[in-house]
């Protein structure tokens, strides 16, 4: 090995890096030239030097004055960093402010009676009712029952109240929903030509399965109605101003009075109360609708609606007034199998055996109803 | 003697501490790319040292290290949105002061040249710092004296600035910093055996340079 050779790997041998015959024989140069020898030394004594100069601190504050660079960005950067990054803080506070905007919309919707009574008018039936079949519906008004979309005049309540009931008529209004006058109720009685005060004859208990039987033929009895609601909805028609006098009665003080509503939405709050089995409410609107536009084609549904709500509210001796009535008025209605049905129902509801032989009569004339199913199980259990 | 790996040995060593330190440097980094400033200004002060080290040992003067520190932080920040954790930052931030510093010498030799022509030779009150520290460097050593330790210093330093910057950068990295062959190289950006030749010949100036300043007697 050289001089040359051997001083060419210092670096090797002072890094530990020269290993096995190499290092052999760099040693034995070194110990055999003295001046490679004292060249070693020199180099070692520089490294040793070197590392001596070692970490050298900044002034203080030095961190602190990085961070005040950082946090003085130029306008540029600052507005693409809060463009674009980063995504992680970026996407939970978009979705924080969605929440946020949600909630004030709901605040805002809740502080809008307008559009709370718009969104009222056209909300959808309960998701438990079965969507209304696609068929024919149940009321087809004759065309001349539809007039082009007109307000009732103010004064229209006086008008339309029954000559029996001239002070209800013109007394103070009550928008209270739950207060039901009695005499409302004893008028619509005498209207349908039956006894009042009935409440007496209610079972003190509905029997077993009452309650899902008469959800199901709420629901079968509001069918047709929505059709009917939607497609004079959609028609835009409002009734005909009643004439005076019409045989219906109204109670104003019962119900908010149709000097605010057109029929449409009297019509379209009872039907959407029906459904929601607020038959209470339901009652009230329909005389008011029947009062008022009682020549409105859908014054039938109307009427086999109050008929049916009596029946939910197990207000027999209306119920029976009003089906009879129905019955009376619109012999050939599409309803009418529907309505004799509902008389046997109720007679035998009220421990009347005679409902036996009427539900076997109706069976036997509309054997293919809808309320067959329920009337053959009704008659198999009841009438022996 | 240090080992040829011998960073990496000691992290070996002491993998504990250093998987720690990794750890926490990650999560301040994490930290600092969400928005967190201060996140950020406690990752400066766990590297101001190693940087402000380099930079002084490459630039020679304080006052211009601090602020080629400072540059290299705020690089550091501005790109940190682009680090994604593929190696340590400390890699990451090392490589940035080493490119900067290199950057950073040769805009101001290029400022100097310029200078240079154009102006008149001065009377030295507004020499470069590193010339100043040459010029004490180059004062004969008086040969029976031995060096007081802080001389010492600054005469390694002068010293040290006499290398070529591409030199210089290697010897701090490895023998101020104590990193491996393989961090030097990641750094800088050159291969295993660029490292080790210009190692080598940066020692071997040193040394030469050097040898009249040592004196026999200090080698312990």
């Amino acid at each position: 090995m050289t001089c040359e050779e051997a001083r060419e790997a210092f670096t090797d041998l002072y890094d530990g890096t020269l290993s096995g015959p190499p290092l052999v024989v760099l040693s034995q140069h070194l110990d055999a030239c003295a001046a490679c020898r004292a060249e070693w030394a020199d180099f070692r004594r520089t490294m040793q030097a070197l590392e001596e100069l070692g970490d050298e601190e900044p002034s203080p504050g030095f961190a602190a004055r990085v961070a005040e660079q950082v946090e003085a960005p130029s306008w540029w950067h600052t507005m693409v960093t809060a463009l674009v990054f980063p995504w992680r803080v970026k996407v939970p506070i978009h979705a924080v402010a969605l929440v946020l905007l949600c909630i004030v919309g709901l605040w805002m919707f809740q502080r809008s009676p307008d559009v709370q009574q718009a969104t009222n008018l056209r909300a959808p039936v309960p998701a438990e009712r079965p969507a209304p079949p696609p068929p024919a519906p149940f009321v087809s008004p004759p065309p001349s029952a539809k007039a082009p979309e007109a307000t009732p005049p103010p004064a229209q309540p006086s008008k339309t109240a029954t000559p029996e009931a001239p002070a209800a008529a013109t007394a103070p209004r009550v928008t209270g929903k739950t207060e039901t006058p009695n005499a409302l109720r004893e008028q619509a009685g005498a209207g349908e030509g039956a006894s009042t005060g009935d409440e007496a004859s209610k079972p003190s208990a509905p029997p077993p399965g009452a309650a899902l039987k008469r959800a199901e033929t709420d629901t079968a009895t509001l069918r047709p109605l929505r059709s009917a609601t939607n497609s004079t909805e959609s028609r835009g028609a409002v009734g005909p101003a009643p004439p005076a006098g019409s045989g219906s009665t109204v109670t104003p003080g019962a119900r908010s009075p149709s000097t605010d509503r057109t029929a449409d939405e009297i019509f379209s709050a009872a039907a959407t109360e029906f459904a929601a089995q607020q038959y209470e409410t339901a009652i009230q609107d329909l005389q008011i609708f029947l009062a008022q536009y009682p020549d409105d084609g859908r014054a039938p549904d109307a009427r086999f609606l109050l008929a049916d709500s009596y029946r939910a509210e197990r207000r027999y001796a209306e119920a029976q007034a009003g089906f009879d009535e129905f019955l009376r008025q619109y012999p050939g209605h599409r309803q009418a199998p529907a309505a004799r049905y509902r008389q046997a129902e109720i007679r035998l509801a009220t421990g009347d055996p005679s409902g036996c032989a009427m539900l076997r009569d109706a069976l036997s004339r509309y054997p293919g109803v809808r309320e067959a199913g329920s009337a053959r199980e009704t008659l198999s259990a009841q009438c022996p | 003697m240090a080992d040829a790996t011998g960073l990496s040995i000691q992290d070996e060593s002491d993998d504990g501490r250093s998987a720690a330190a990794r750890d926490e440097d990650r999560c301040l980094v994490d930290r600092a790319q969400a928005g967190d400033v201060r996140a950020f200004e406690a990752l400066v002060r766990r590297h101001e040292r190693w940087v402000f080290s380099v930079a002084l040992r490459m630039v020679g003067d304080r006052a211009d290290a601090e602020d080629v520190a400072q540059e290299v932080f705020l690089k550091a920040y501005r790109g940190l949105q682009g680090f994604r954790g593929g190696s340590r930052f400390s890699t990451w931030l090392y490589a940035i002061a080493s490119h900067h510093c290199l950057n950073h010498l040769a805009g101001r030799e290029s400022r100097a040249r310029r200078a240079a022509r154009i102006e008149t030779p001065t009377d030295g009150r507004d020499e470069n710092p590193a010339s100043a520290l040459d010029r004490v460097a180059d004062q004969s050593p008086r040969p029976d004296a031995v060096l007081e330790r802080r001389d010492l210093r600054r005469v390694i330093q002068s010293q040290l600035l006499q290398l070529t910057e591409e030199h210089r950068i290697v010897l701090i990295l490895r023998d101020i910093q104590g990193m491996s062959y393989d961090e030097i190289a990641a750094s800088v950006g050159i291969e295993l055996g660029t490292v080790r030749s210009r190692l080598h010949r940066a020692r071997m100036e040193l040394k030469a340079r050097l040898a009249p300043h040592l004196a026999e007697g200090s080698d312990t």
